[in-house]
Parts: structure tokens; C-alpha cells; sequence
């Protein structure tokens, strides 16, 4: 899922200028699930908005909705009567949400309240890690199912470099060496062979160095409609 | 001063439970609420009385070992800390949310509580007074969404 973080309270403050009505748009797939931007978060952010407004001698009024997802048309809809009625919005969904959002409302201001971090997923209470770099040409076939992209720091497809250290990685001891997970996890699986496999470089047009991407299914695509 | 204490009800004292709860301990006003388990507690409930402009909250758990729900205490523990680095961030900062875990339902202990999270409050000042004495954040943003802020109001 995607990984997003809150952003500082002052700098949503500094995005509420001079609106008199906030709604607070949160949403409950990822964002709910690394409790950034589901409906408990907005409910604590839409608190934490009102305390500033106290200190500040504001009266702005702040009003919570979470949809299921804010990256599909069909929920972001069941809130447009909220959303018309707002000055502004601040979209607690990642990047995508808050895209999806100003995209159907075309003429209101929608601010992100979170920062969309990483694709990854929950590794323990209160702990989440990336786990994909979403490059277009995945590999995870020939490196045990742990991804070198996004858990080798330096994205190496032919690992490790020199610097990994008893498991750990030489940009810090905090960091798992990727390459070290694929070995232990090839060695499992009885693998370790696919080491001799010289992985070639990956073509990076997939990934984001080839502009924005699309994924086309022609066979859902009625031309016939257009 | 107004406190709110949100207590499980294994920590209640008998002759305290609701409707029979004080309404003022040791000069301040209290709220108290009695709930099933601490882990009922939610953290947007830590936080919404701090709108109305209320000085301190104080939780009532059993102790970690002791919770009947087995959870429940370590939750409300965590949550409690969580309301508090919320205020935090909004320049309250001083743990205005003060968490008592044990396994007792004497009233002693509770109106030492009260003592301790006033005088604590006492010495930080009423809450929505703070930025304004700081004379921080009493002006609008001018144009919205052009003022990208530099952090935290404490980081
Ligand atoms: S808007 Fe973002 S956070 Fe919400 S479901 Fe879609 S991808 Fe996930
Ligand atoms: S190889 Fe590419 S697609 Fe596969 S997990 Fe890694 S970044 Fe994601």
C-alpha cells in the first residue's frame, strides 16, 4: 500500500490563509492503514486544527468526511455536496486522492494535509518500510522475492557492494543490507544459484525517467465509446 | 481550572461512580467519565477537550499487567502519548495529559492526580493562552497555500 506521513501542523496552517470553512477529506484504504489519513486522523487533525484556531482567536470551521477511497471518482462524488460547500479542502489521502480530488473539483483549492512517502507495508506496531520502487520491470523473480530497488540503498540489481557489514548496510547500521536478505532468502529457498544470473541493466524508460507513466488495456478500452 | 478524568472502571472509587462522581476536587473542576475499559479511550477523545479550551485530562487505568481486556491499558497508554505530541505541536507542551496505571480504586491516589497535572498546568499557563503570549500565530496567512511554513510550531 502507499506509506504517507502527516504533514506538520503549521504547515496546514499555513495552507488555511484566509478560508472560513475546511473540510477536512480523508480517506480509508492506505492511508487509514499507516493511520495518516483515515478517519480517526481526521478526526485528530480537525481537533488539533480547532485547539489552533483557540489560540488564535480563529473561527474557521473545520468539517470531517472520509471516503473509502479517494482515488476513485465513484466515492470522491458521495462528498460533493461538503466539498462545495468548503473554501478549501485539505485531502488527507495520498498524492493520488489529493490529485483525484482536484481533478473533479476543478475550481476548489485542495491541499495536501499528508506526504506520500513509499509503497510499502506495516512491519510492526507503529513501523512501516518500503518495500517497492514501482520501476515498471520487476525482478523480484530472480532476487528471492526481496526487491533491490527499493531495499538496497543504492538500487544496485547485482549486489551487495563492499559495504555491507554483518547484515547491515554502510549508509546506516539502521538499515538492513538488501543484498543480504536476497542471499539469506535465495538460500532458503534452495536458490542461491540465481546469484551466477547477471541481472542486465533494467530499462529505466519503465520507471519514472520516462515521464509520466500509463498503463493501457486495449481489450477494456471501447473505442467505439470515444 | 477544568480538568476532565477519563477512568476505567476498575479505578472508580465505589462512592465516586456516576451520578454520585465530585464535581470539584481540591478547588479545580472535574469531569470524570467512567468507562468499561481505559482502551475504550480514543485519542481524538483526549484531544476534543482541549477545544473548549480545558487544562489538563487526566486517564485512570489499571496496570499493564492487571488490564482486564489485556490491552487495554498499554493502548490508552499509548494514545495518551500520542494527544500529547499533538499538543506538543501546538505549543502546549508539558504532557497535559497525564496517565495514572494501577491496580486500586482508592480516591487518594486520584486527588493526588488532580494535585500534581494542576500544579504542572499551573506552571505552564492556561492552554490557549500560550501562542498568543509567545505572540505567535495571531495574523492570518495572507495568500493561502503560498506560505510554505519552515516546521513544527515545536519541533
Ligand atoms: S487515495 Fe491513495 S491512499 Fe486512498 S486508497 Fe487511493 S491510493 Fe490508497
Ligand atoms: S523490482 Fe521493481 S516492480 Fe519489482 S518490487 Fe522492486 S521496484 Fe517494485
Amino acid at each position: 500500500m502507499i506509506i504517507a506521513e502527516r504533514k506538520p501542523l503549521e504547515e496546514i496552517l499555513s495552507m488555511i490563509g484566509q478560508a472560513r470553512s475546511v473540510l477536512i477529506a480523508g480517506c480509508a484504504t492506505c492511508v487509514a492503514d499507516c493511520m495518516a489519513g483515515g478517519e480517526r486522523e481526521v478526526g485528530i487533525l480537525a481537533s488539533a486544527l480547532r485547539i489552533a484556531q483557540r489560540q488564535r482567536n480563529g473561527d474557521v470551521e473545520f468539517v470531517e468526511a472520509t471516503v473509502e477511497r479517494q482515488c476513485e471518482r465513484e466515492f470522491i462524488d458521495r462528498i460533493r455536496e461538503l466539498v462545495e460547500k468548503a473554501d478549501i479542502v485539505i485531502s488527507t489521502a495520498c498524492g493520488i486522492g489529493v490529485q483525484a480530488m482536484a481533478e473533479r473539483y476543478g475550481t476548489k483549492p485542495i491541499y495536501p494535509g499528508v506526504n506520500t512517502r513509499f509503497l510499502g507495508l506495516r512491519e510492526e506496531e507503529g513501523l512501516w518500510t518500503e518495500r517497492c520502487g514501482a520501476c515498471g520491470d520487476c525482478t523480484l523473480h530472480l532476487t528471492g522475492g526481496v526487491c533491490p530497488v527499493a531495499r538496497c540503498s543504492k538500487s544496485l540489481l547485482n549486489g551487495p557492494c563492499g559495504g555491507s557489514t554483518k547484515g547491515k548496510c554502510e549508509v546506516s547500521d539502521e538499515i538492513d543490507c538488501g543484498w543480504q536478505l536476497i542471499v539469506d532468502r535465495l538460500k532458503a529457498l534452495g536458490q542461491l544459484d540465481l546469484l551466477e544470473v547477471n541481472i542486465p541493466p533494467k530499462n529505466w524508460a519503465s520507471g519514472r525517467h520516462g515521464g509520466p507513466r500509463k498503463v493501457i488495456k486495449k481489450e477494456l478500452r471501447d473505442e467505439k465509446r470515444k | 481550572m477544568e480538568l476532565y478524568i477519563f477512568a476505567c472502571q476498575h479505578r472508580v472509587p465505589d462512592e465516586w461512580r456516576p451520578p454520585f462522581s465530585p464535581e470539584e476536587i481540591s478547588g479545580h473542576r472535574v469531569r470524570l467519565i467512567q468507562l468499561p475499559c481505559s482502551a475504550k479511550l480514543s485519542t481524538v477523545q483526549l484531544l476534543r477537550p482541549f477545544e473548549k479550551g480545558i487544562g489538563g485530562i487526566i486517564v485512570l487505568a489499571c496496570s499493564e499487567s492487571g488490564c482486564r481486556s489485556l490491552e487495554g491499558s498499554r493502548r490508552a497508554r499509548l494514545r495518551v502519548l500520542e494527544a500529547n505530541n499533538v499538543l506538543d505541536e501546538l505549543g502546549m507542551s508539558g504532557a497535559r495529559v497525564l496517565i495514572k496505571q494501577a491496580d486500586e480504586r482508592d480516591k487518594m491516589p486520584i486527588i493526588e492526580a488532580v494535585n500534581e497535572l494542576s500544579d504542572r498546568i499551573e506552571k505552564l499557563g492556561p492552554s490557549e493562552e500560550v501562542r498568543r503570549e509567545k505572540g505567535e500565530g495571531s495574523e492570518q496567512m495572507e495568500k493561502p497555500g503560498l506560505n510554505p511554513a519552515k516546521g513544527s510550531i515545536k519541533k
